[in-house]
């Protein structure tokens, strides 16, 4: 067996397709069993309310099915989950369960927060500079905040399983859908924001250019929405290289 | 404050100490870190920024599968000397075998074929690899549970590749131990067929005894054996780096600075003239 019959042959035992093996290489299960182990701590790493939620052997019988049926191709174990969402919405045994892909998603999005970092940005003369000639500026949010919309319940059975962490959020009191979050270093906040500032700011995560945002949400709501943003340091204000 | 070279008896770097570490600047000669967990998008980085103020320090990597029948990765690479330029290592190292397919990573290292035609291939991949780096890489021997297709010994393989492409060896002794028992060879005989003059470092670490088979948990202390080869190698090579490894049910710092104080006082054991080469533990 030459190297390219041997990755082959390992690759088709460890995907399952290949079951009849010599006694020679009856060790093989060995690295399988040990290969599953590794993918399945890593999603339960990933994601322990959900695997709470749905009990360690429902959990793990959805990782395997999820390992098995997924190409992967990231160098880094920690990006294993990444459409774990999409998996559970479409899994005979959990599409029924109409929040669990919605706390999936949460659990990812807070894990790949990255850290707030320092930042010398001066937004107040940005902000200047961008009304002075808004043509050239696109606005964006700061890479440690982002937004998610929670339509299934999802956030609140989240925030239930962080109140230690989050006990500044009164979960009896929520009242919308829509949520804002950031990492800022230490822990990640949340926070609770209006479909209209929501709105506004996905069309920011989209980097709209401040002209196309003015066309879309009038000028005044933008001037207001961003100094809001601006004051909880929540933006980028992208400034041309040369005007 | 980093050394030129590494020296003595480093630890592998584990968040879990990250904040005894990085507070108390214990007596820990340099740290290994484990690369392939700095690469993601949201890689705690800014710990290594403050490790590598402090430390000397390696980088072990996982995810070169230098093994593997596709070409050199160089996204990964890319990724690698990006790393590099950031914390500048004193080494980097990776391990013969393979660990994906061109559509699946495993993340874990597989055993190659022991033949010329692998052996050719995998030493003009490391070339490029260290053309790409503009470095010498090291190459480690891995554990294994299975015995891949073979018409050498793995210290006759591993030889001719470091003797053809210039890479250094990053010597396992655990694994060479681990697979010994496994395969049925004697680790000696393995030391002994080894090119000494091509290991750059040592790796040591502890093993799990599962009845039939050894496996390569890096969640013990060193065992005896392996300490005796240790100090068999570095009557050979006596100033060599050493790093011990422990990755899981990771204990106490102090457990594993114990561990370096044996490696070192091994080391000096070796060293005195009045010790003869071989010494038992």
């Amino acid at each position: 067996m030459n190297m390219l019959q041997w990755q082959t042959f390992c690759s088709e035992y460890f995907a399952g397709t290949k079951t009849n093996i010599t006694q020679q290489y009856k060790n093989l299960s060995i690295y399988r069993d040990n290969i599953e182990a590794v993918h399945i701590n890593a999603l339960k790493i990933s994601f322990p309310i959900v695997r709470e939620l749905l009990g360690d052997r429902f959990f793990i019988k959805l990782a395997r099915d999820y390992i098995l049926n997924t190409q992967w191709r990231s160098h880094s174990i920690d990006d294993l989950g990444c459409n774990f969402d999409q998996f559970i919405l479409n899994h005979e045994l959990t599409q029924n369960i109409t929040y669990l892909s919605e706390v999936v998603s949460i659990e990812w999005l807070i894990q790949s927060l990255p850290e707030k970092r320092n930042n010398n940005v001066d937004l107040s003369l940005q902000l200047k500079k961008l009304f002075e000639n808004s043509e050239g500026f696109t606005i964006g949010l700061l890479p440690h905040i982002n937004i998610f919309e929670s339509s299934r319940g999802g956030m609140t059975i989240w925030l239930e399983h962080q109140k230690e962490s989050f006990n500044s959020i009164d979960i009896t009191n929520i009242k919308t859908s829509y949520w804002l979050l950031e990492n800022n270093g230490i822990d990640v906040k949340v926070k609770q924001i209006d479909k209209d500032s929501f709105s506004f700011v996905k069309a920011i995560v989209k980097e709209k250019n401040i002209g196309v945002l003015c066309d879309e949400f009038g000028s005044d709501n933008v001037i207001q929405e961003l100094i809001s943003l601006i004051q909880e340091n929540n933006i980028l204000l992208k400034c041309p290289v040369t005007r | 404050m980093k050394d030129s070279e590494l020296n003595g008896t480093g630890i592998g770097f584990r968040m879990e100490h990250a904040d005894e570490v990085l507070l108390q600047n214990p007596n820990i000669p340099w740290f290994e870190i484990l690369i392939d967990n700095y690469m993601s998008e949201n890689a705690p980085l800014s710990v290594i920024d403050k490790l590598a103020e402090n430390y000397p320090i390696s980088f072990h990597g996982v995810g070169l599968s230098i093994g593997s029948i596709e070409p050199v990765d160089y996204h990964y690479l890319a990724k690698l000397c990006e790393l590099k330029d950031r914390w500048q290592p004193k080494l980097i190292s990776d391990h013969f075998a393979w660990t994906h397919t061109a559509n699946h990573r495993f993340h874990e290292l597989l055993p190659v074929v022991l033949d010329v035609k692998n052996m050719n291939y995998l030493s003009d991949k490391i070339c490029r690899v260290q053309d790409f780096m503009g470095e010498q890489i090291l190459m480690e021997n891995a554990s294994t549970y299975i015995e891949a297709p073979a018409e050498m010994n793995e210290w006759e393989f591993i030889n001719q590749i470091c003797s053809a492409s210039g890479c250094g060896l990053l010597l396992d002794i655990n694994n060479i131990h681990v697979n010994a028992f496994n395969h049925g060879f004697d680790a000696t005989e393995y030391i002994e067929g080894i090119d000494l003059s091509n290991v750059k470092e040592i790796h040591i670490a502890g093993y799990e005894d599962r009845g039939n088979y050894y496996f390569d948990s890096h969640s013990q202390p060193v065992a005896k054996e392996v300490w005796d080869s240790f100090a068999r190698v570095l009557g050979e090579i006596p100033e060599i780096p050493t790093l011990l490894e422990w990755d899981n049910d990771l204990p106490e710092l102090n457990v594993l600075i114990n561990e370096v104080e044996k490696a070192e006082k091994i080391r000096c054991l070796v060293t005195s003239p009045s010790t003869p080469k071989l010494i038992a533990i």
